[in-house]
């Protein structure tokens, strides 16, 4: 069975009737024949999608959930429809372990090795800070022995720059269409 | 470096003397640094960072209502899947 590593914008999509790629992206997240990954990264940028869109009442519950919801904090209402997607959309979440010691300024420092990956691909890919984690993280996990076969997004930035990225990770990037035309689902 | 005085029980300064004594630290001040470092690490580990208690019963509906094919999560946003992260991104 293929994995593929999910960009936050296609775990959102067939939730999104008006975004283009949302019939492929649907696909993709019902398919019995993928394993769908996301890092903590992705995790961190759907909280903070989802709390932006609700803060806008851009997200619509049926009234019972609604309800339900309403004895929640703000805090737990949003992980609640973060877990009700990544459940529903049988998503796996993977995170890079791998920690590193390094010397600065006379102090020795553990970070994880994902920050390591993304400070060396800064100047090679030329990205936003955080498609730089996503890369690092992805390229975290390949290097850890997970074996993904694509990263999927609809970020017109992230596939416009897919050679560099490619050339970073070993993986094409490709947009959910190009999945669904790619792959059996 | 910080100096901070700290009193320890005898069993365990009769531990650190031991180890300093075996040559495993140089002396009882990098016994007890790594120590401490370790017992550190093991308690941040351990604190559990997102208490998301009540929300199961909620996830639980949620999933029920989709298995009987409610549309559960719907995006009204006019933006793109992709543009609605993508702000986000671009505030770093």
């Amino acid at each position: 069975m293929k994995s593929v590593y999910l960009d936050t914008n296609v775990i959102l999509s067939p939730f999104h009737t008006g975004d283009p790629y949302q019939p492929s992206a649907a696909s993709i997240l019902a398919s019995n024949r993928l394993v769908k990954v996301i890092s903590h990264i992705g995790l961190i940028e759907l909280s903070s999608t989802i709390s932006r869109l609700r803060a806008r009442a851009e997200i619509q519950l049926p009234n019972e959930v609604e309800r339900a919801l309403s004895s929640l904090d703000q805090s737990k209402q949003t992980h609640s429809i973060l877990l009700f997607i990544l459940k529903h959309s049988g998503v796996t979440i993977l995170v890079p372990n791998t920690m590193i010691k390094l010397r600065l300024d006379g102090f020795d420092i553990r970070i994880s090795s994902m920050f390591v990956e993304a400070l060396d691909l800064a100047p090679k890919a030329l990205l936003r800070t955080l498609d730089n984690l996503h890369i690092a993280s992805l390229i975290g996990l390949l290097r850890e022995g997970h074996n993904i076969q694509y990263l999927v997004t609809g970020d017109e930035e992230l596939l416009k720059a897919r050679r560099a990225v490619t050339s970073a990770t070993g993986i094409p990037v490709v947009s959910p269409q190009d999945l669904v035309e790619l792959e059996p689902l | 470096m910080a100096v901070i005085p700290v009193k320890v029980d005898q069993e365990n300064a009769n531990k650190i003397d031991m180890l300093v004594r075996l040559g495993v630290f140089k002396n009882r001040s990098e016994a007890i640094r790594w120590a401490l470092r370790e017992g550190l690490e093991k308690k941040i580990e351990s604190i559990p960072m997102l208490d998301l208690s009540g929300a199961d019963p909620v996830v639980e509906l949620m999933l029920k209502l989709a298995s009987r094919g409610a549309d559960v999560v719907r995006i009204t946003s006019k933006k793109t899947a992709a543009e609605m992260v993508s702000e986000g991104r671009q505030r770093l």
